[in-house]
């Protein structure tokens, strides 16, 4: 199947359950559940909370896909950007408690590119991947782990005991560089 | 402790969208950014482009498996079909008729039974006795040439409520089976796209106990038109009981 075809067959899918479809539902979930758990493991680090996310995330397509706009992004980056938003939302609550525990044994996930990432890569990624690779290391890295982690500004510069501000300039630098990248 | 920080941060300009969707914002910070998105056009815009330029980094993010209790929780917590105010208990909720019709049709499996159960949603957990004033219909939907079995459906007409269960055979890769009302003399109506296991939906106006169903095999998500598009795989008549 190509990746055309699981796009056009999101995106009606995504139509049906605007309409209040719920076996159209049912296949966006079969379609998607495990790339959006794998998200929401990624930023939650905790089953439980990643399994709860993972419901309100598809509560919400229920009842809010009517606001899936196909003319502005495809349905996995729709999708995408609501599991990260969520996990995120749940991460900023839990954190508080959660940074005073210690990670220790999550903090070590590297977030380089794997060898095989971007194989069978769209080009949109290979774009990303290719202006990422443009910025220093160390900004790309950062840039990485905030995405992949979820962190704020803050949580950053306390895992990579660097400045505040120091990580905010790094993180902007780099969201300039790759926006211009980008365009290009 | 922002005073004696060198000013690497400042002298850029607003990148609120892009720290957004990174997510690099905290709490406050980023229910702003909602807020503005909801009343600023050329805000909201913004953090699209800046999600379809970082979202596709999720390529690298390994897929997993939820377990299978993530879906059952969702479907419980969808809107219930309408009920109607009439809410007896009738053979609907009887454990012992879903027994039945899974010896009458040898192919039920339990994992469909509980998700007929589940699909109710929050409704008392004890099965009351059969009444018989329940109001109900079956289909057996077989293959064009009639050799097998592929759907057992159920309505029961009171609550305007039908149960589509597949009973075997190979499902076809890279298309979906989707369930069809066949009314006499107008085109057909979609009834939606069906999974792999039992589903629960709201019957639509028109549907009967002696209604015409059919399957069709269509692009993945469902008929992109609203008519069927291919091939029938499963064709079959209500009864009433």
């Amino acid at each position: 199947m190509t990746a055309e075809s699981d796009r056009a067959a999101l995106s009606a899918a995504l139509r049906r359950v605007a309409g209040g479809d719920q076996a159209a539902l049912r296949f966006v979930y079969d379609q998607t559940s495990a790339k959006l758990f794998g998200i929401c493991l990624r930023i939650l680090k905790s089953e439980i909370e990643a399994e709860d996310v993972l419901q309100d995330i598809y509560i919400t397509v229920w009842r809010k896909a009517g606001g899936f706009d196909e003319s502005r992004a495809s349905p996995i980056t729709w999708l995408a950007a609501l599991a990260r938003n969520r996990a995120i939302d749940r991460l900023r609550a839990t954190g508080a408690r959660r940074r005073d525990i210690g990670l220790a044994g999550f903090d070590a996930e590297d977030p380089s590119p794997s060898a095989l990432a971007g194989l069978e890569a769209g080009e949109d990624v290979r774009r990303l991947q290719h202006c990422l690779a443009e910025l220093e290391e160390r900004q790309a890295y950062v840039v990485r782990t905030a995405f992949f982690e979820g962190l704020t500004y803050e949580a950053l510069a306390r895992r990579l005991e660097t400045p505040l501000g120091t990580v905010k300039g790094w993180i902007r630098r780099s969201l300039m560089r790759l926006r211009v990248c980008l365009e290009a | 402790m922002s005073a004696i920080e060198p000013d690497d941060a400042d002298g850029f300009p607003d990148l609120t969208a892009g720290e957004y969707v990174l997510g690099v914002l905290d709490a406050a910070e980023s229910a702003i950014a909602r807020r503005r998105i909801a009343t600023e056009a050329a805000f909201a815009a913004e953090v699209a482009a800046w999600e379809n330029s970082l979202i596709p980094l999720i390529d690298e993010v390994a897929a997993v498996e939820p377990p299978l209790s993530v879906w059952e929780a969702i479907a419980q917590r969808l809107t219930p079909v309408r009920r109607s105010a009439d809410s007896r208990p009738g053979f609907w909720d009887s454990l012992a008729f879903w027994r039945g019709l899974t010896l009458a049709t040898g192919a039920l499996a339990a994992a469909s039974l509980a998700v007929v159960v589940l699909g109710r949603g929050p409704e008392p957990a004890a099965p009351p006795a059969p009444s018989a004033q329940a109001t109900l219909a079956v289909a057996q939907l077989t293959t064009p040439d009639g050799a097998a079995v592929a759907y057992t459906v159920t309505l029961d007409e009171a609550r305007r409520q039908l149960v589509v269960t597949p009973t075997g055979g190979a499902r076809p890769q890279n298309r979906s089976p989707e369930l069809w009302l066949m009314p006499d003399g107008q085109p057909p109506v979609s009834m939606g796209v069906l999974p792999n296991q039992a589903l629960v939906v709201a019957a639509p106006a028109g549907l009967t106990g002696e209604s015409i169903l059919g399957v069709s095999l269509e692009p993945l998500g469902g008929s992109p038109s609203g008519a069927p598009t291919g091939p029938v795989i499963a064709q079959g008549q209500l009864m009433r009981l």
